[in-house]
């Protein structure tokens, strides 16, 4: 009778001992799946975003420069060396197309 | 429960938490590499500077499209995608029918830049429609549209429109 009580204390303990460990993996669980759906979301998003750059239209300066310049623009400005006149009317119905 | 039986238990709990991790990398991985890269606007922008390449040289319009007079050369517009080296050939997918392709390109005098005094269009003209409608709002679905201005001299000054339009949506947006 006098070793009952400490035994049914031990089991008590080692039940809460249990119930926290329990716990503790369930947790550790939903926050792993947490991230995983984080990530899911995100990959997602990212990959609606699949438009390449338009970057076609330019072309390298030359030399080491990486610096690019308009490929269109480059006709205009090469033709204003052969007539600029009325340049400011020209710019401006060219600057029209955004 | 004794410790055999715990740890047991834990190591299928780590192969149910790793095969999860694994199937969602791979999912995310698919979805990601799954959806086409749109490079329509690219083609459209490609087709115009070959257009303005062919008609301009050093800032001059080319010879054969326009004489000493102004007058501009019906025949040069007729044979067009062969002087520039342009076909509109397009993949053999989707049921295409080289219909994938549409430009227009309009002459301008300086003094009046609203009408145009020559024009020249090749391709699909039912894709022009699809310009006038995203002129507000973009529409994935619809043909790219890609209009280019620029400046170059003849016998007079010209200012030069390209409109190019490239469809292939079935090929640039995922079908869903």
């Amino acid at each position: 009778m006098l070793l009952e009580r400490p035994k049914k204390m031990l089991n008590k303990a080692r039940k809460r001992a249990q119930v926290s460990d329990t716990v503790t993996w369930i947790v550790a669980t939903i926050i792993i799946i947490a991230i995983l759906l984080i990530f899911l979301y995100i990959s997602s998003v990212l990959s609606g975003e699949n438009a390449v750059e338009k970057k076609s239209s330019s072309v390298f300066s030359g030399g080491n420069s990486a610096e690019v310049v308009d490929w269109i623009a480059l006709k205009t400005s090469i033709a204003y060396n052969l007539n600029d006149k009325n340049k400011e009317v020209i710019d401006k119905w060219i600057g029209e197309n955004g | 429960m004794d410790k055999k039986a715990t740890d047991k238990l834990i190591s299928v709990y780590w192969f149910a938490i790793l095969i999860l991790t694994a199937a969602a990398i791979v999912y995310m991985v698919s979805i990601f590499y799954s959806q086409p890269y749109d490079i329509r606007e690219l083609e459209a922008g490609i087709l115009a500077n070959k257009i303005a390449d062919c008609v301009s040289q050093a800032g001059k319009l080319d010879s054969n499209l326009i004489d000493n007079q102004g007058k501009f050369n019906q025949n040069f517009s007729d044979n067009l995608l062969n002087i520039c080296k342009i076909n509109f050939n397009a993949e053999n997918t989707n049921n295409w029918k080289d219909d994938q392709y549409y430009f227009s390109l309009d002459f301008f005098k300086v003094d009046d830049s609203t009408i145009s005094i020559f024009n020249i269009k090749k391709g699909n003209l039912n894709l022009a429609s699809s310009c006038e409608i995203q002129k507000t709002k973009e529409y994935i679905k619809l043909a790219k549209c890609v209009e280019k201005r620029f400046y170059a001299v003849g016998n007079d000054q010209y200012l030069i429109k390209i409109l190019s339009v490239v469809r292939k949506t079935e090929k640039n947006v995922k079908q869903s």
